[in-house]
């Protein structure tokens, strides 16, 4: 009785909460009713997510090039569509090199790399905020154990 | 189809958007590019420790202070090396 009260107040499995967390950074913490936390959430993934996309330009989501990297990208599914979006001009104006299309320049040395991290660390955070919406206790955090809070 | 009507609304009208949004260009920062270490540092503290708090209102200190031991241990990580391949 008292193992299956326990239980109760661990967790919950919050599927669409997790998928939502997944489309827009923060979403699924909103459906739970944590207002606050997802808009810390989204502020600061979508920071870290931008700031990729800004450091290095929309050339490093491109899961034909780096397919590794591509996969910490993924974690956020709006890269989905900047990598849909290379793609698709790549297949609509395959003569056009770089110079004669200002919209599309490609990055080099470190601010391509930066920008890949940046992009890919926002990935693995958002991966870190879907584990924690989940399987959460909804509507309010866990007790954590004395001592342990915010460590 | 939907998909493919919008993408070509959006590469027709990618050089306006160019100009208007600096995402479709790089930055010019490679000189300066360590510096770019520290947003970093501070966006996933700021993640972790929103994740992790109970209470939010810690949330300003709390992800200084791990930024800040963050940068501290890189710091000394790359002088150790240093010493170890440019000294020893």
């Amino acid at each position: 009785m008292a193992k299956s009260h326990q239980a109760s107040e661990v967790g919950k499995w919050n599927p669409s909460a997790a998928v939502a967390a997944w489309l827009v950074p923060g979403l699924g913490h909103y459906f739970l009713g944590e207002r606050q936390r997802a808009l810390v959430l989204a502020c600061s993934i979508g920071a870290v997510w931008l700031g990729g996309l800004i450091i290095g330009g929309t050339s490093v989501i491109d899961r034909q090039e780096h397919p590794a990297w591509f996969v910490g990208q993924v974690l956020t599914a709006p890269s989905i569509l900047i990598d849909l979006g290379g793609q698709f001009g790549a297949q609509r104006h395959p003569d056009v090199s770089p110079d004669k299309s200002p919209a599309f320049e490609p990055s080099f040395g470190h601010m391509y790399e930066q920008g890949i991290l940046y992009t890919a660390l926002a990935g693995l955070l958002n991966l870190l905020a879907i584990t924690d919406v989940a399987y959460r206790v909804t509507g309010h955090r866990q007790p954590a154990p004395s001592g342990e809070a915010g460590q | 189809m939907i998909l493919a009507g919008w993408m070509t609304v959006a590469v027709t009208l990618a050089p306006v958007w160019g100009i208007a949004f600096p995402v479709m260009r790089p930055l010019r920062f490679d000189a300066y590019w360590l510096l770019l270490m520290v947003p970093l540092v501070i966006g996933i503290s700021v993640t972790y420790k929103a994740i992790n708090l109970e209470d939010l209102s810690m949330l300003p200190r709390e992800s200084m202070l791990m930024a800040s031991q963050i940068v501290v241990f890189m710091v000394v990580a790359a002088a150790i090396i240093f010493a170890m391949t440019q000294v020893m």
